[in-house]
């Protein structure tokens, strides 16, 4: 049986594992739930809000693949199949991958890995959510109002025409956009004044140095989402012109406006998942970081890259040539900086002692995923292969193994890698890997051929195709039913681990940073007394117990049982 | 005279909070020159001075905008990183306004060749007395604007993307 | 499991901090210099956001200005400078009240931070009150926005036609009509003000409620207070609309040769006699929607800022503020500061141009 070790036991010299009250148990009833300030029930209830937006967003996934078998209708009529895919996207992007890792993930670790008793602005937090609820609700009431087949882009003129329910929608991504800001101002604000005694820039995880990007993107680029989504809503309600040409208005300034914001939220997604995926690589190849400050200043350099390349989306809406060609050289240097974080995490595994837990398989693939996503992007940037490849399946074959296979997979291993922390329990490692294969090979059959469809001629978006993509397109079918399968097995094996669990000590893959000092699941205010912090990296800083079950801080061990070497990893 | 307050009288108390305090003098000063910049900009804005005007208006907002940032707004006296984070949305918007205005004019060629083509539809079909300067259409704005039916160039682009095709 | 009823007295002790029981401080700050200084930069990171907003609107006015030069020159002209002007002075004023009750609440004077903050209150809501006559005013002539807008030329070509068709004697009912207009725009002005307030007092009591929630037990104190924050804006917004009212009435008859002062249903008579005619552009309804986008956004955070003043007004009447808890005054006159900063930009942008 798992031991629990208190400090409180004069005999024992171990950190608490596991107190009988923690944040989960400390008070009851609904009231304390949906009422409350902590910011680690706070990120449950994203977790859960995500999870439900994500198995709908991915049902409308399955439809629509479905529906794509063939090219005579199966399923879905072909409004039916532009409305499915509009809120497939809307779904995915607004309500799963931008809230996925900083609102729910960071939201619970971002305190904890600074020692810090809870968010800086805890009611706003608390504010941030019920917004993203608000928003999601908007989202049903558009689908329930007759549905949204314009694309998650709104693109003018269309969105100004169609007669589904857009304004409704477009409230919804306001209000989103203002949940996503409070997040992304919370962090910002705690990063700068709260971290413990000891924590300098330079020795923060760098999980927290990607989520810090990512609040800056949030802070500088939402608020002009929100203000192109309310002139919308004005120019559907009140015919402003300024996006109608019918009035004297510019449909391409929509797009300017449009991705002013949402390539910048490109990075709002990729980059919180390419944090996660430092912590994991370290602290399961039980390796100290390599180049740290690298990593550290490409999540800024990216967030800082994310702003100047917007016009990249418009290649060919008619942007003046000169802005066509600065845009396209400065798509080309974000992947200095993505390269750079890809080369010092393959370095960081060389030589460390790597165990395939399901939260590395999970980042093995992320890594494997993104070099594919990233690499064909720069395709994409390239102006003259950009007017064949622009608006095909290869588009969608990119922006999925970024967006899906990145930062999902991103979403996936930091749930994984921090579930001893959130729940106290430890879930089936092996179903976990069995999810984690399905998970990979399900997407990469859906997506990868969808580059050849791209590139042989198939446009996105459209609901019936020549009978010669006909095969590539029942494979893709086919993988994402396998990808939906595996990560309803995820989910299983996750909520299983729930009830039936073994209990998790407080640092079972043996990571360094500060989170995994305090028990497994936290105490509800984190730290009696805020921890000294020093470099999260050193992994011999912790070793092995086999009677906890997880590492504790070495000093520990050596004051118990002398023989025991710094270095010493007693796992297989 | 303007020499600064400092309200730390509890120093050695817990509970204080060092910040600046502006003196009134100051703070009626200020107001004193935002009232009489406003004066100068409304007069300044009645003698034509051609297209330095917006720069003159501009100009001189940008003066009264950095009175209220620096003495009302205490960023003088502020943390340099309140300073940087302001720096950095103007910095930010100024970034985003000069792309949009870079790129406004790019199909001006497009919109002036598709007006004269309609101009040119129209002109056969009406009386030869409308004059082919640009003023026929002023008295129908609505309906003669790159309308509908015919998809100006940088429209045409658009359309793909914005409607799916059907079956 | 074994060690459950230690660690559950401990976990008692810690959460609740036994260092300090100071109700301003949060349980998550160390010091009242912490707390302040995170919400200082929390406030400004939002101002970030703010500037950002609007960068929005700055784009569309930059664009449509650069495109269509012609459109704003020509339909700026309908704007009231002297209001403009007045609103402006209006809202710095309100600044420096602001100010001054940040200095007030600074120092722990409790008595000059009420006044300062009821003065804001007060100017804020005097330029809502000249922005409702200003509004009222471009609808009763149809400047509005692109989809709405009707030109004045067409007012004009038809008092001419009418002119021409009958006469001296249809030239009396035009002057009558021209009055009678004037009467109607007043008593539209009226009706606005009247709906103004009503929303007024919905917002104010829905603010209310929710500030009782929030004070878990909402005195007398507090509804007295909320009630006076209610009149003041009342009060306010009334005193603007009227004395807009009679600057338009009185001095407009004063000066009717001013030019400078074109006021708008004035412009078809006046226009007609002006040598440079310049001609209505096309597209020249953009113009109005560029200013009611960008004003009524302003107005919006106008009175998202008299709610949040309201808030204060309450709090310092509870006695909440002290030399080192006056944060919230800080960071609602930062915002406020930046509103008027807006308008600092709006005023020459859309009043002045020549």
């Amino acid at each position: 049986m798992a031991t629990v070790v208190d400090s409180s036991n004069p005999k024992s010299d171990f950190p608490i594992q596991y107190r009988e009250l923690n944040y989960l148990n400390c008070s009851k009833g609904w009231k304390s739930w949906f009422f409350t300030l902590d910011h680690k029930r706070i990120g449950i209830m994203y977790l859960i809000g995500v999870t439900c937006a994500f198995f709908l967003g991915g049902l409308f996934a399955v439809l629509l693949r479905t529906e794509l078998l063939s090219p005579a209708r199966i399923l879905l009529s072909a409004d039916g199949y532009n409305q499915m895919f509009t809120l497939h996207g809307a779904i995915m992007t607004f309500l799963v991958i931008i809230p996925g890792v900083p609102a729910a993930i960071g939201n619970i670790i971002l305190p904890v890995m600074l020692g810090a008793k809870d968010v800086a602005f805890p009611r706003m937090n608390l504010g941030s959510f019920y917004l993203w609820m608000f928003g999601a609700a908007f989202f049903l009431a558009a689908l329930a109002l007759g549905g949204l087949d314009t694309g998650w882009t709104f693109y003018t003129p269309y969105s100004i025409t169609t007669s589904t329910a857009v304004i409704t929608a477009l409230l919804g991504v306001f209000i989103l956009g203002f949940s996503s800001i409070f997040t992304g101002l919370n962090f910002i604000v705690t990063i700068h004044t709260m971290r413990p005694p000891g924590m300098t820039w330079f020795k923060m995880p760098l999980f927290l140095w990607a989520l810090y990007a990512t609040a800056l993107i949030q802070i500088l680029a939402t608020p002009v989402l929100g203000i192109t989504g309310l002139l919308l809503v004005v120019e559907r309600a009140f015919h402003i012109g300024i996006f109608d040409p019918a009035l004297g208005g510019d449909p391409v300034l929509f797009q300017h406006f449009f991705w002013f914001y949402s390539h910048p939220a490109v990075y709002v997604m990729i980059l919180p998942a390419m944090g996660v995926v430092s912590e994991v690589i370290a602290v399961h190849s039980r390796k100290h970081i390599f180049g740290y400050r690298f990593i550290a200043y490409s999540s800024i350099a990216i967030a800082i890259f994310g702003f100047l390349v917007w016009g990249h989306h418009m290649f060919v809406s008619g942007q003046s040539k000169v802005v066509a060609v600065v845009f396209s050289a400065i798509t080309f240097s974000v992947s200095i900086p993505s390269a750079i974080k890809v080369f010092n995490w393959l370095t960081t595994m060389y030589k460390g002692s790597i165990r395939f837990t399901t939260a590395m398989c999970y980042a093995l693939a992320f890594l494997f995923i993104f070099s594919i996503g990233g690499l064909t992007g720069l395709f994409l940037a390239t102006l003259a292969t950009d007017i064949h490849l622009h608006d095909t399946y290869f588009v969608v074959a990119h922006f999925h193994y970024v967006m899906m296979g990145s930062s999902l997979v991103g979403l996936f291993a930091a749930v994984h890698h921090w579930w001893p922390k959130i729940t106290g329990k430890m879930f089936s490692e092996f179903w976990g890997r069995i999810a984690c294969l399905g998970v990979f090979l399900g997407f990469n059959l859906t997506f990868f051929p969808q580059f050849l469809l791209g590139t042989r001629g198939m446009p996105r978006r459209y609901y019936t195709y020549l009978p010669e993509f006909q095969n590539l397109h029942i494979l893709s079918t086919c993988g994402a039913y396998l990808l939906g399968l595996s990560s309803a097995l995820m989910a299983a094996t996750l909520i299983y681990s729930v009830y039936r669990g073994k209990k998790a000590p407080a640092n079972p893959w043996g990571g360094a940073s500060l989170e995994w000092q305090c028990s497994s699941p936290p105490p509800a205010n984190n730290f009696d007394h805020p921890p000294l912090a020093g470099d999260p990296y050193i992994m011999e800083s912790v070793v092995y117990n086999e009677e906890i079950g997880g590492y504790v801080p070495v000093e520990c061990q050596g004051a118990k049982k002398g023989s025991v070497t710094a270095s010493g990893d007693k796992e297989a | 005279m303007s020499d600064h307050v400092e309200s730390d009288a509890h120093a050695e108390n817990p509970q204080s909070c060092h910040v600046h305090v502006v003196p009134v003098k100051v703070l009626v000063g200020v107001f004193l020159a935002l009232v009489a910049l406003t004066v100068v900009t409304v007069e300044a804005a009645k003698f034509d001075t051609g297209s330095l005007d917006v720069i003159v208006s501009m100009a001189i907002a940008t003066a009264k905008a950095t009175l209220v940032v620096f003495i009302f707004m205490h960023l003088w006296y502020d943390k340099p990183l309140n300073r940087l984070a302001f720096f950095f949305s103007i910095v930010f918007a100024a970034f985003f306004l000069c792309m949009i205005l870079l790129d406004s004019h790019a199909y001006d060629d497009y919109v002036k060749g598709f007006q004269q083509d309609q101009a040119a539809i129209a002109a056969p079909a009406a009386a030869p007395a409308a004059a082919p300067d640009a003023t026929p259409a002023a008295d129908a704005p609505a309906t003669d604007a790159p309308a509908t039916d015919a998809k100006a160039a940088p429209e045409k682009k658009t359309e793909p993307e914005a409607k799916p095709a059907e079956k | 499991m074994n060690t459950a009823a230690t660690t559950t007295t401990d976990d008692h002790a810690d959460s609740h901090d036994h260092e300090h029981h100071d109700p301003r401080l949060a349980h998550h700050f160390d010091s009242h210099q912490q707390q302040f200084d995170t919400g200082k930069l929390g406030i400004w990171l939002f101002l970030v956001t703010e500037v950002l907003f609007f960068s929005g609107l700055f784009g569309f006015y930059a664009v449509y200005r650069s495109l269509h030069p012609e459109v704003f020159l020509y339909a700026s002209q309908f704007l009231d400078t002297v209001l403009g002007a007045a609103n402006t002075v209006v809202l710095l004023f309100s600044s420096l009240t602001m100010a001054w009750g940040v200095r007030c609440a600074q120092l722990g004077q409790t008595r000059g931070l009420m006044v300062c903050l009821v003065v804001t209150l007060a100017c804020a809501a005097i330029f809502l009150g000249v922005k409702s006559f200003e509004y009222t005013e471009k609808a009763h002539h149809g400047l509005l926005w692109a989809g709405m807008y009707h030109s004045p030329e067409h007012h004009d070509a038809a008092a001419a036609d009418g002119a021409a068709g009958a006469g001296d004697h249809a030239h009396d009912e035009a002057a009558a009509a021209g009055d009678h207009g004037d009467d109607e725009l007043f008593e539209k002005t009226k009706h606005t003000l009247s709906y103004m307030t009503t929303v007024l007092w919905v917002v104010i009591v829905i603010s209310g409620i929710a500030l009782g929630l929030l004070f878990k037990n909402p005195n007398k104190k507090t509804l007295a207070t909320v009630a006076g924050c209610v009149l003041v804006s009342a009060a306010g917004m009334v005193i603007g609309a009227y004395s807009s009212i009679g600057y338009h009435h009185f001095g407009h008859a004063e000066k009717p040769t001013d030019e400078e002062i074109l006021m708008a249903e004035t412009v078809p008579a006046e226009y007609a006699a002006q040598k440079e005619k310049v001609p209505e552009p096309k597209l020249a309804g953009t113009f109005f929607s560029v200013y009611f986008c960008m004003t009524g956004l302003h107005a919006i955070h106008i009175i998202g800022g008299m709610i949040a003043i309201s808030w204060l007004i309450v709090r310092t009447a509870h006695g909440a503020f002290t030399t080192y808890y006056f944060g919230a005054v800080d960071f609602v006159g930062l915002y406020w500061h930046l509103v008027d900063l807006i308008w600092i930009y709006l005023f020459p942008l859309l009043y002045l141009i020549n």
